[in-house]
């Protein structure tokens, strides 16, 4: 009877250990990650928040500066916001990068405006631009047509060496020579 | 009845048999997970201290007058500590410093030649016109193509410190421009060779709020403040 007992308190253990086992390990990981995730700086800064205090952001419609840093694998980076003040593509010129088909990159175009509370955003990207290889791009995005005032470049890609993408961008285009749809 | 125990009893053993292995195996697990997860955030803990005493021995703050010297093997070293890092687009390096400061309400205020305006003031905005030299010891563009050419808004966020970093500026007139470039869409452009030393005037449109005593001038592609200059402006300037 004891023994009986003993087991069925056992197979109880087991069943708590297991949920817990299955609990406890998954979020541990997910807390212990969390430092990881999130946009804030090394300062601990959200600068998106910081700018809604005010209501304002940057605005250039002509070249600014593009550094997206593209650690090894799995990574997103974006660029700061400008404003979109027409329903022109987004331009960017990329200089010296190793971009190949191996090596794409994916572009997503990410539209922001103010509620009056908060700034929400949504990805506004037509299609599936990836860039390829360096030079001008342009790549066509809903921002504007749907109400966002500000565009940011956001750019991923799964599998490449770290790399910083160096160039300049704009939120709007203008015709040029030489520049490739994406 | 002897029987129906025995069976019993018999099941029990063997359920203990399957039984102590398999707790020992969910209790390592256990002990694996929570212990992954203290010395991760103990490393996240370690990782962030690291970082801000970093930021804290490398955010350089200039005034008016002083040299500030743009150095990108310098800035890159930020990289290692949660992306400290101001950007310069350039290898090599520049020295820049901000000469004047001075704030009107208006262009024809201060005087800068209406051809050359690139934004309109409108409401209660500011005209803060800086005059800035600029240096370049060593530097080459990361422009393959054109190695000596710089944009002068990396070198012109106002931001204020109570804003915590966020710009406030926008470039309102610039008299660098190169006259081979198109004075409108290349407006923020100029050329600076190595070895060459210009001064520039640069106008910078902005809010009343943000020109204050408070006002700055960020260096850099990121609002980090990594690099900053207080321009000395007076207390109020609504």
């Amino acid at each position: 009877m004891v023994a009986i007992q003993r087991a069925k308190r056992a197979k109880k253990l087991l069943i708590i250990g297991v949920l817990t086992a299955t609990m406890i390990v998954p979020s541990g990981m997910a807390l212990a990650d969390e430092g990881e995730i999130g946009t804030q700086d090394a300062l601990g800064l959200d600068t998106i928040t910081v700018e809604d205090q005010y209501g304002i952001v940057p605005a250039s419609v002509e070249d600014v500066y593009l550094r997206l840093d593209l650690d090894t694998g799995n990574t997103t980076a974006g660029t700061e916001l400008g404003s979109k003040e027409t329903d022109s593509g987004v331009y960017l010129k990329v200089w010296d990068a190793s971009l190949s088909d191996s090596w794409r990159v994916n572009l997503y175009g990410i539209g922001w405006r103010w509620n009056g509370s908060s700034w929400i955003n949504a990805d506004c990207t037509v299609g599936i631009p990836q860039l390829r290889w360096n030079g001008k791009h342009t790549f066509r995005q809903n921002i504007y047509e749907w109400g966002y005032s500000h565009a940011q470049i956001t750019a991923w890609r799964n599998t490449a060496p770290a790399q910083i993408l160096y160039g300049v961008w704009s939120p709007d285009y203008e015709w040029d020579s030489g520049v490739t749809n994406l | 009845m002897q029987e129906k125990y025995l069976i019993k009893h018999h099941r029990a053993k063997k359920i203990r048999r399957v039984l102590i292995p398999a707790l020992s195996f969910v209790a390592i697990l256990c002990a694996i997970g929570v212990g992954t997860f203290i010395y991760q955030n103990m490393q996240n803990i370690a990782q962030k201290e690291e970082n801000q005493t970093f930021v804290e021995e490398n955010a350089h703050s200039y005034t008016l007058g002083e040299t500030v010297v743009l150095d990108t093997d310098e800035d890159e070293k930020g990289s290692q500590y949660g992306d400290y890092v101001a950007g310069f687009m350039w290898k090599g390096s520049l020295e820049y410093s901000i000469k004047e400061a001075k704030v009107y309400t208006s262009y024809q205020e201060s005087g800068l030649s209406a051809e050359k305006q690139l934004k309109t003031l409108e409401g209660d905005d500011r005209l803060v016109v800086l005059t800035v030299e600029l240096y370049n010891k060593d530097a080459v563009s990361f422009d393959p193509d054109n190695p000596n050419l710089y944009l002068i808004s990396l070198f012109s966020n106002l931001i204020t410190t109570d804003s915590s970093f966020a710009s406030f500026g926008q470039i309102a007139y610039f008299d660098g421009t190169p006259s081979d470039l198109d004075s409108k869409k290349k407006a923020h452009y100029f050329r600076l060779s190595q070895g060459e030393r210009k001064t520039y005037t640069v106008a910078l449109k902005a809010p009343s709020f943000a020109v204050n005593e408070k006002t700055l001038i960020g260096i850099g592609v990121s609002n980090l403040g990594k690099y900053t200059v207080n321009l000395g402006l007076p207390k109020e300037n609504a």
